[in-house]
């Protein structure tokens, strides 16, 4: 019988490297007889072989037809002839030269010839295909269809790589050969990541985590690549946001280096506003001139009669003239609580560091002279010299500063001095020094200062005040103190104070007196008739003033009764009246048309929009203001008692 | 015309029809049977001439056929189907002899005889057409098909005179082919036959 066979109608390859499975390709073939079968008339072609034992041998052949593996299966074929076998898992022959597994599937052309034997007994092997491997992942440059999972144990090269669901890699993954790599989408990284080059960020990136920059650079400060963060390209610089509101518990900025946190910028709180030199400097120049307003007010609701004989002698203030103090008052008051308003409204950040003053660079007025920090020098003509004597302005040389201004170029520094303008700074000085003593220039023009008390300074040495004492000073023999400085004019304000109330009193006491002296002259006029002729350089008017007749009777009635009455006897009377709340009111109108009068609008202004809005501050204000003033009338009403004139109350 | 010729100094001419059953014997060139074959049955047609021999009751014959032969089957493990459906026309030659003949000169007499009848016959064929799973194909040249068939019939059958000039007559024939040539290592058909048929003869001699 001579019968050979043909291969197949279908090859299966697949590759299935799970690790739960063997590897191997799928080999599933038809055969069918090449031998038509003899009929009647036209033969038969193509017939299958069913139910027949045979023996099938693979041999995988590389490019030079060398066998690289082989192995044979012994099968039958099914009712529809076909054989369904996996290449791999078959005996393997002498003739292999590796072992399947170890077969290099490196993209060179391989062939699988597949020869048959019809018995399984007697071999006789016939060709029954010869073909060349040209599927995955035996196929080179062939296109993959694979409808479930792909696993790959080994290595894989693919030239390129679309997945179109989600990838998962469970391991490391390179991108070699400087290739670029591009995401379309968003990237997500859990872990840490390294960038051993440039970060290019096209559009606007927002970092959640805190952000540590580690630049291991050096260089000069004047070199912009000397600094880790570059900002640069827009016509902004940094913007800081921080949470919640301002407060001295937000940072916006902190500034530290190997010795510890150097300083920091935060939000200003009110605690910072009170605390702050030029808030306090203002305040008290703002209160300063409430207090004179005041004792104006007092003194214009104040009147001064001599009363001689028996009796009280009262005359009332000018009304107008109390109106207008009382306005000048409100339009203080109101000045104050504009300023307290705008200030905290527009508190914004404030600088903090262990430095302690504000500073400018000063030149030197001569370029030989040393300074040292603390040394107490004169300003000449805007040069640093340690003559004081002549000196312009008294000053001290800067030791930590926490804003240095008038930076002079670079290489010219020593011929300037660093000098503390305001804030606290310490200061040479000689001798015992008490908390709010002033410090002042020595006179030995050597930096050196001397401290003095309040109660013994003397105007002129006001332009010689450094500053003050700092309350936690200790006493010293010598050695540097820390002095507040930048203050001098509120110091300078605080004792025109002093000055101007010692004025004060002493323009009452003599318009008392010229008052005094009136009255009398008219009175002695009426009693004398030639008393005006004989009187020089009197004002003849004054003594056609009329007067009260009650008290020149009253007078008269003492003369001609008592003649033994001495002057000494007579009384000096001053009476001190009360102001309304509706004086206060009418002032309140009266300082409108004068914050009017100065192109201030009303509408806007803090203090009337707080009297026209906040209810019961009207109440409060008024209240606060007749308080002050009750206060300031009974300060002098107390001390006029000391003096020894008679004083009347009329509320 | 040359029935009629043949009849004006042969006596009788004959016309008929009827079944055969054809059965194709069959054997590859391996010398294998196709096994599962079934037979068909087809019509066939005849017509011819008897010539009584020396007065006696033997007679020859020399007739024309129409057969049509046909066979199906299937090979249950492979799963093909096959059937054949061929048209033959051929001549036949023989000699029978007639038993019990009966003397029949008036037309009002009547009778039965037998007759036994050997043949051969050789037939070409017209049409044929080979269904293979339910593909057509036509069997003209195709080997087995493209020779002559010839064939050895033997015939039984009886005659019914009518009277002196019809014959009714009904037979049964049996046949097979034989094979001519050499047909060593090759395939080989042989036709086994079975014909049932009836026809009408006019003996000439009295048809007016």
């Amino acid at each position: 019988m001579r019968k050979t066979f043909i291969t197949l109608t279908l090859i299966f390859l697949l590759v299935i490297p799970a690790f739960s499975q063997s590897q191997g390709i799928s080999y599933q073939a038809v055969i069918i007889s090449n031998t038509n079968q003899e009929i009647p008339g036209n033969d038969i072609a193509g017939n299958i072989i069913p139910n027949r034992g045979i023996m099938v041998r693979f041999s995988i052949l590389n490019s030079a037809g060398s066998i690289e593996y082989q192995e044979e299966h012994a099968t039958t074929t099914d009712a529809y002839g076909m054989i369904n076998l996996i290449i791999g898992k078959g005996t393997v022959t002498a003739s292999s030269a590796f072992a399947f597994t170890e077969l290099d599937w490196n993209g060179t052309p391989k062939d699988l010839k597949v020869d048959i034997s019809l018995s399984q007994s007697d071999l006789f092997y016939t060709d029954f295909s010869y073909q060349e491997l040209n599927f995955i992942p035996y196929a080179y440059h062939k296109n993959i269809t694979a409808t479930g999972s792909l696993s790959v144990d080994g290595k894989s090269t693919l030239q390129d790589l679309s997945v179109q669901a989600t990838t998962n890699l469970n391991g490391s993954l390179n991108v070699n050969f400087a290739s670029p790599t591009v995401l379309s989408g968003s990237l997500k990284v859990e872990k840490a990541t390294t960038l051993d080059s440039v970060l290019t960020v096209n559009s606007k990136s927002r970092l959640n985590g805190q952000v540590e920059i580690f630049a291991d650079i050096n260089g000069a400060q004047e070199l912009t690549d000397s600094y880790p963060l570059i900002v640069r390209g827009s016509s902004q610089g940094i913007s800081i946001k921080v949470d919640g509101s301002k407060s001295s518990a937000n940072n916006f900025l902190l500034f530290s280096d190997d010795g510890g946190v150097q300083g920091r910028i935060e939000g200003e709180s009110d605690e910072d506003v009170y605390t702050d030199p030029k808030y306090i400097f203002d305040n008290i120049g703002y209160t300063v001139q409430l207090a004179v307003a005041i004792k104006d007010l007092v003194s214009a609701s104040t009147s001064s009669t001599v009363c001689v004989g028996l009796g009280a002698c009262v005359t009332t203030p000018v009304p107008s003239l109390i109106i207008g103090a009382t306005i000048k008052v409100v339009v203080q008051a109101a000045q104050i609580v504009s300023y307290n308003y705008f200030r905290f409204q527009n508190a914004g950040v404030v600088y903090k560091t262990k430095g302690a003053d504000y500073a400018e660079y000063l030149p030197k007025a001569n370029l030989d002279e040393v300074f040292y920090p603390g040394d107490i020098i004169g300003i000449k003509g805007g040069y640093v010299t340690k003559k004081t004597d002549d000196a312009d302005l008294i000053m001290v040389v800067s030791s930590r500063p926490i804003v240095l201004g008038n930076l002079p170029e670079k290489g010219k520094e020593n011929a300037y001095v660093k000098v503390a303008f305001i804030g606290q700074a310490p200061a040479k000085v000689l001798g015992i020094v008490n908390p709010g003593d002033y410090i002042i220039a020595s006179g030995n023009n050597d930096g050196s200062g001397v401290a003095i008390s309040p109660n013994l300074i003397h105007p002129f040495q006001y332009q010689k005040i450094v500053g003050v004492a700092w309350p936690n000073v200790k006493d010293v023999p010598f050695g540097y103190v820390n002095i507040a400085v930048g203050l001098n004019s509120i110091d300078v304000s605080r004792l025109s104070m002093k000055q101007e109330g010692r004025i004060v009193a002493l323009e009452t006491e003599l318009s008392s007196l010229k008052d005094q002296i009136a009255k009398m002259n008219a009175a002695l006029a009426q009693l004398l008739p030639n008393y005006v002729s004989v009187l020089p350089n009197i004002d003849q008017d004054s003594c056609k003033t009329p007067i009260d007749t009650k008290p020149v009777n009253a007078l008269q009635n003492s003369l001609i009764s008592q003649s033994n009455k001495t002057d000494e006897q007579a009384e000096y009377t001053i009476t001190y009246h009360d102001i309304s709340k509706e004086q206060i009111l009418e002032s309140l109108e009266g300082a409108k048309e004068s914050f009017k009068a100065q192109g201030i609008d009303i509408a806007s202004h803090p203090f009337f929009v707080k009297m026209s809005t906040e209810p019961g501050y009207q109440e409060k204000f008024v209240n606060e203001l007749m308080s002050a003033f009750r206060k300031e009338l009974n300060k002098s009403y107390d001390r006029d008692i000391k003096t020894g004139a008679k004083v009347i109350k009329l509320f | 015309m040359v029935l009629l010729g043949l009849s004006s100094v042969g006596q009788i001419i004959n016309f008929e029809t009827g079944k055969v059953l054809s059965r194709f014997d069959y054997k590859n060139s391996s010398g294998d049977k196709l096994e599962g074959l079934k037979s068909d049955v087809y019509s066939n047609l005849g017509a011819g001439a008897r010539f009584p021999l020396f007065n006696t009751n033997f007679h020859a014959l020399l007739n024309a056929n129409y057969n049509r032969y046909g066979a199906k089957g299937s090979d249950p493990v492979l799963g093909n189907y096959y059937e054949w459906d061929v048209k033959y026309i051929g001549v036949c030659f023989g000699f029978d002899y007639e038993f019990n003949r009966p003397e029949v000169t008036r037309n009002e007499q009547h009778g039965f005889s037998y007759y036994i009848r050997a043949a051969i016959s050789t037939e070409f064929l017209m049409d044929g057409m080979q269904n293979l799973n339910n593909q057509i194909s036509n069997l003209k040249g195709v080997e087995e098909f493209d020779r002559p068939i010839y064939s050895a019939r033997a015939t039984l059958g009886f005659n019914y005179y009518i009277n002196k000039t019809y014959i009714l007559f009904g037979q049964y024939t049996g046949g097979r082919s034989f094979l001519i040539g050499d047909y060593a290592n090759k395939e080989q058909l042989r036709f086994t036959t079975h014909s049932l048929s009836i026809g009408l003869a006019i003996n000439l001699m009295y048809f007016q």
